[in-house]
């Protein structure tokens, strides 16, 4: 079948699905009713941005050693880009353009949507539908990517993205996705990123999303891992009015680790849901999940963590944990840790707790001399940082830092502090 | 050493004990159900207009729903129409009077249980209980009533307390759960048969454990019991329930409500050992148990807790509830839940904090074996309303066999930026080093698995009563008895 | 009491021991050494009994019944007391409950009465003292959040009060300070006696200072490669084991 008629299929079936509504389980506490018109617009007819350079400078993260991938509205961006030439990274449209629509299996495999994949949606057929663009990385066997590939998204209008990775046997690799809205139009940002981790493959994964206040964001991050495979993920919720995002993980081959890490600060009415769901399929496998959320002002998160254990998924290792702090009155969050276990030889936990921040080590703080408004913004931002210690990458790490930082109510007066 | 294999034959080992049939003359209504059903029961229970218009209410709400599939479990859906819904051993006069008039088999069934229902044996001694003896869809005995009458209590059958006491049970019946509540709840709204009324007056402290034996006995029968229990302001009641049904083959339908009402400064321990007939090892026969508990805390610094040990029952779907509603009020949610063979059990709490300072607690403990289903399902609720409210959860599951399943479903919905929250969840197997440990110090395996069950359950088995504690440990031990090896 | 004949036991499909002999008589003490990996802690798990051990071929003779033949607590019934290496915490069971079912159980194999509460209390107060061990931790969870050392006290303070035929100590001097390690030398020679024996593994020369060994062994390449008494045990402290080793080596060539 060629790469157009899984499409055609894909579109008949989000036709027959739609959109999904809160009575879905799933979608209870998110409702995504205000991009049906979004949905309606059609977004080719817009003409594209100018000045398009200086906000590629502009937004993206200074100074950081990588390679850069650049897309603007769903279109990849060659002049602004700078790939790896023993690697192969390239545009999925160009590639796709290149084979004639008859792309390798491997390829097709990653636009089609089947209507029973964990935590599918219409959505997820939309996109397969409609992708414009993506990048595409194939890290060899046996090949470590020198530096990390970063890849920065500018959108302006409505977009489907729709990216790949396929790390080779024993191949490293390090990509950071970065989103960043300019627009204040109700713009929706799509995206799907199909990995593969081969025996023995490393990925650092790393996903920032920044838009615009405006923008709804959907995406779906799905990985398969093979034997003694590593993955990790940090995704970081900063932008966005309406952002959700599924992960979906399955430890297939024995020996495989993950761990998806998330970090949400929000404010005004924003509204971020993270579902996860990691299969346990394969003996011996090891899961680690860690997601914290810094709410003030009207925002609300939904964390739902799902860990199967599937028959047969012996000497299973997963924890999960999920913090949550309300820095004010009319913040809400709504989290779900699930475990589904068919299997007797496991070791499962997860915990999630909501509260205020300690009041020992505030007064620990003020007995040294730190204001009670600075010893709060301390500890809050401490509490945040938390997942990002498990970030190797410091540059990033630093970029995300600054921006939270800059969102929490004083975070200003605080720059001296922390040095 | 401890095999999978080992303990899964040990388990399989268990027997229920509370399997017999009596053999006692009843009057049993014909299977089907329509709206002369429901005007029958109400006429057998000499009751007024305004109970019967309730549950024909009821009964048309509950025609227009469906039965809920979300819970984990699976089973044949019951056929309404092909079971009985009154069952009453015959008797000489209507609901039980004194002892003396009661049927002597009755007295021996309850006695073969365990459960005496002469008061001399009380009060020669060694417990204070006063029982309320419910046989299929009758009650047939009320102990201590003399002694409760004195302290203002009302202790009797439900079916009574319409008769007697009309203007209570219609301030409070289906307050707490409406008759559109949920499925089996509006069933249970249309054709409840019996069940207890418990009404403790302002300032009293109920002067003995009060409890109800609840008894399956008739074919073809669904009990359909309804409890409702008022602690007025200040007062004080400790409640504990019992239930057993013959080993058949057939399922048979238990759908329950239980309403507490708590108003200031009250506070209400409700116990239950659910020991309904769990079906055979193949998966037939046995209960399924849908019922819907709930309480609610009205008053300020009211106090309510459920404690449960679910060892019985072929399906189980239960939620034992509390609606902090009142400030300063407490609820308290513990639970064994023990699943073997093909038991099913989806079970939990729903804490939903309305008022300030409330404060909730959940243990749950779950142990499933064999080709056991049990979910954990629960929900945490903060309103906007509840500032400063306090959770703690803490569910663990115990796992016994590789064919066995456990889930958690936890929600938590937290509204107000003042609620602390914590929630802990493990999931493990009887560790076969903690099991070669206590084999080492000279325990046989059996002991073992018995022990650290034991002491899986422990922070549970400490808060039941003293009767309840003993009995608990004792049916956790039937269910792991057998052999090993 | 006890006769290891050419043992060979592997874990999964890796043999860690390789044709032992070992023979210990009523009264003796007994010090395993060798270097890390050698086989030192599988040799006390496996007389004990623990699972996940593949015993391939050779013989474990105790009393002279068929030690392999027996069930963990078989064992422990017959006198057979292992101080584990790493005790385990189980959360919910009680330390005083946990030991008097076990002393119960034993008691009702030699077809003696079980032991009420208060006798059973005075022997564990008297026991408990001897160890010096916080009576609190009688009512406390076995093993849960004590510390290293609480464990390996608790441990002696078990076999003082299970009063077992032959005592394995894997590795009970490890984590000690010189304190407790007093303490936990004590108990152990409290057990010492003409029908008991005990066979310690150990890393250090330093708990030999407090528990006097018959006989010293050490236990490399999945053997006993040499034999002697105390002073062995110093020259390994100085020497280390390769001269062991090479020195096996050198009679097997010779051989």
């Amino acid at each position: 079948m060629s790469v157009a008629a899984i499409r055609r299929r894909a579109f008949d079936l989000f036709k027959e699905t739609g959109l999904p509504s809160t009575r879905h389980e799933d979608w209870k506490y998110t409702d995504i009713s205000r991009i049906q018109h979004v949905l309606s617009i059609d977004s080719s007819s817009t003409a594209p941005i100018d000045n398009h350079a200086s906000i590629i400078n502009s937004t993206a993260i200074a100074d950081l050693d990588a390679y850069k991938a650049v897309l603007v509205d769903g279109v990849f961006d060659d002049a602004h880009s700078n790939l790896p030439e023993d690697v192969t990274v390239l545009s999925l449209a160009a590639f796709l353009n290149d084979m004639g629509g008859q792309a390798p299996d491997d390829i097709q495999r990653l636009f089609e949507v089947r209507g029973d994949e964990p935590l599918f949606n219409g959505l997820l057929a939309l996109n397969s539908a409609k992708a414009s663009d993506g990048v595409l990385l194939c890290v060899a066997n046996n090949t470590v990517l020198e530096k990390p590939l970063y890849i920065q998204h500018i959108s302006t209008q409505t977009n489907f993205i729709r990216h790949a990775i396929l790390m080779g046997k024993q191949a490293e690799a390090e990509v950071i996705e970065h989103y960043v809205g300019v627009s204040e139009e109700k713009a929706l940002s799509s995206l799907s990123s199909n990995v593969i981790l081969k025996q023995g493959a490393r990925l650092q994964h790393i996903r920032i999303q920044q838009e615009s206040n405006q923008q709804t964001h959907i995406a779906r991050v799905e990985v398969k891992q093979l034997q003694d495979s590593s993955y990790t993920l940090h995704a970081v919720e900063l932008g966005c009015a309406l952002s959700r995002v599924d992960v979906v993980v399955a430890l297939a081959e024995q020996g495989a680790t993950c761990a998806l890490n998330g970090l949400f600060v929000l404010g005004g009415r924003q509204h971020v849901d993270h579902h996860t769901r990691i299969d346990h399929i394969a003996p011996h496998c090891t899961s680690r999940e860690n997601y914290r959320t810094v709410l003030d002002g009207r925002s609300r998160a939904v964390f739902n963590g799902k860990v199967v254990v599937h028959k047969g998924a012996v000497k299973t290792d997963s924890a999960q944990s999920n913090g949550n702090l309300l820095l004010s009155k009319h913040a809400e969050i709504d989290t779900k840790p699930e475990l589904e276990i068919y299997n007797d030889d496991v070791k499962c936990a997860h915990g999630a707790t909501v509260g205020q921040l300690d009041e020992q080590q505030l007064f620990y703080l003020r007995s040294r001399g730190i204001s009670a408004v600075a010893a709060q913004e301390l500890l809050t931002f401490a509490f945040a940082d938390e997942v990002l210690t498990s970030m190797s990458n410091q540059q990033v790490r630093a970029y995300i830092e600054g921006i939270a930082f800059a969102k929490l109510p004083h975070g200003a007066e605080l720059d001296g502090l922390l040095g | 050493m401890a095999t999978n294999e080992q303990i899964q034959k040990q388990l399989a080992g268990q027997e229920y004990e509370a399997g017999f049939v009596t053999d006692i003359e009843s009057e049993t209504l014909p299977p089907g159900l329509n709206e002369d059903t429901i005007r029958h029961i109400s006429s057998i229970k000499g009751e007024p207009d305004w109970m019967l218009d309730w549950r024909l209410a009821a009964y048309r709400h509950w025609l227009t729903m469906e039965e809920p599939t979300w819970a984990a479990v699976d089973y044949t859906p019951t056929d309404y129409q092909s079971i009985s819904y009154y069952s009453a051993p015959k008797s000489k006069g209507d609901g039980p009077g004194s002892l003396d008039e009661v049927d002597p088999k009755l007295l021996e069934t309850y006695e073969k249980l365990g459960i005496p229902l002469r008061e001399q044996e009380f009060l020669a001694g060694v417990t204070n209980i006063a029982v309320d003896a419910v046989f299929d869809s009758v009650s047939v005995a009320t102990t201590f009533k003399s002694k409760l009458t004195e302290a203002g209590v009302i202790f009797c059958p439900i079916s009574e307390a319409i008769r007697e006491h009309p203007e209570l049970v219609k301030k409070y019946l289906g307050t707490v759960v409406p008759q559109q509540d949920n499925f089996f709840a509006a069933l249970n709204c249309a054709v409840f048969t019996d069940g207890s009324f418990v009404y403790i007056p302002k300032g009293v402290r109920c002067p003995m454990e009060l409890s109800t034996y609840f008894r399956i006995n008739a074919l073809n029968t669904g009990q359909f019991e309804r409890t409702l229990i008022i602690a007025d302001e200040g007062a004080y009641v400790s409640y504990l329930e019992g239930c057993t049904a013959p080993m058949r083959d057939e399922n048979q339908l238990h759908a329950a409500v239980v309403e507490l009402v708590l108003l200031d400064d009250a506070e209400i321990k409700y116990a239950t050992v659910q020991n309904w007939y769990p079906g055979d090892e193949n998966g037939v026969g046995g209960i399924y148990n849908f019922v819907t508990k709930r309480a609610e805390c009205r008053g300020a610094r009211s106090k309510v807790s459920w404690t449960q040990v679910e060892t019985g029952s072929a399906i189980t779907w239960k939620y034992p509830s509390c609606i902090l509603k009142g400030d300063d009020s407490v609820g308290k949610f513990y639970s064994v839940a023990v699943t073997t063979h093909c038991q099913q059990a989806d079970t939990g709490t729903k804490m939903i904090h309305l008022g300030k300072n409330t404060k909730s607690t959940i243990i749950s403990k779950g142990i499933s074996a064999g080709r056991a289903q049990q979910s954990y399902r629960g929900l945490v609720r903060m309103a906007k309303t509840a500032e400063n409210a306090r959770n703690y959860t803490q569910c663990d599951s115990l796992l016994l066999g590789d064919a066995c399943a456990a889930h958690t479903f936890p929600y938590v919905e937290v509204k107000n930026s003042t609620a602390s929250l914590e929630h802990e969840a493990t999931t493990s197997k009887i560790g076969e080093d903690q099991l070669f440990y206590c084999q080492q110090r000279g325990l046989s395996e059996e002991d073992a698995v018995n022990m650290i069950v034991n002491g899986f359950c422990k922070d549970v088995f400490d808060v039941l009563p003293m009767e309840f504690a003993v009995e608990a440990n004792r049916l956790i031990e039937i269910s792991l008895e057998g052999s090993v090896g | 009491m006890l006769v290891i004949k050419d043992l060979h036991v592997s874990v999964v499909g890796k043999e860690i021991l390789k044709g032992l002999n070992l023979t210990i008589l009523a009264g003796e003490v007994h010090a395993i050494m060798g270097p890390n990996g050698a086989g030192k802690s599988t040799l006390a798990n496996v007389i004990a009994g623990r699972g996940g051990y593949e015993i391939t071929s050779g013989s474990v003779t105790y009393k002279n019944k068929d030690l392999l033949a027996m069930l963990p607590e078989e064992r422990a019934w017959a006198g057979v007391f292992l101080a584990f290496q790493y005790p385990v915490e189980i959360p919910g069971v009680n330390n005083t409950y946990l030991l008097k079912a076990g002393v119960n159980a034993k008691r009702k194999q030699q077809d003696l009465d079980a032991l009420d509460a208060i006798d059973f209390m005075k022997i564990v107060k008297e026991k408990a003292k001897l160890v010096e061990l916080d009576p609190s931790f009688l009512s406390r969870s076995v093993n849960e959040g004590f510390s290293g050392g609480e464990k390996k006290r608790n441990e002696i303070f078990q076999m003082a009060v299970l009063e077992p035929s032959l005592a394995l100590l894997d590795e009970t001097d490890s984590g000690l300070d010189i304190d407790a390690l007093r303490v936990v030398a004590k108990g152990v020679n409290k057990l010492r006696g003409e029908d008991r024996a005990i066979m310690m593994v150990t890393h250090y020369q330093r708990l030999l200072d407090y528990i006097e060994p018959d006989f010293v062994h050490v236990l490399a390449n999945g053997k006993i490669l040499k034999t002697g008494d105390k002073s062995l045990a110093l020259e390994l402290e100085e020497r280390g084991y390769d001269w062991v080793k090479a020195e096996a080596l050198g009679s097997e060539k010779s051989v």
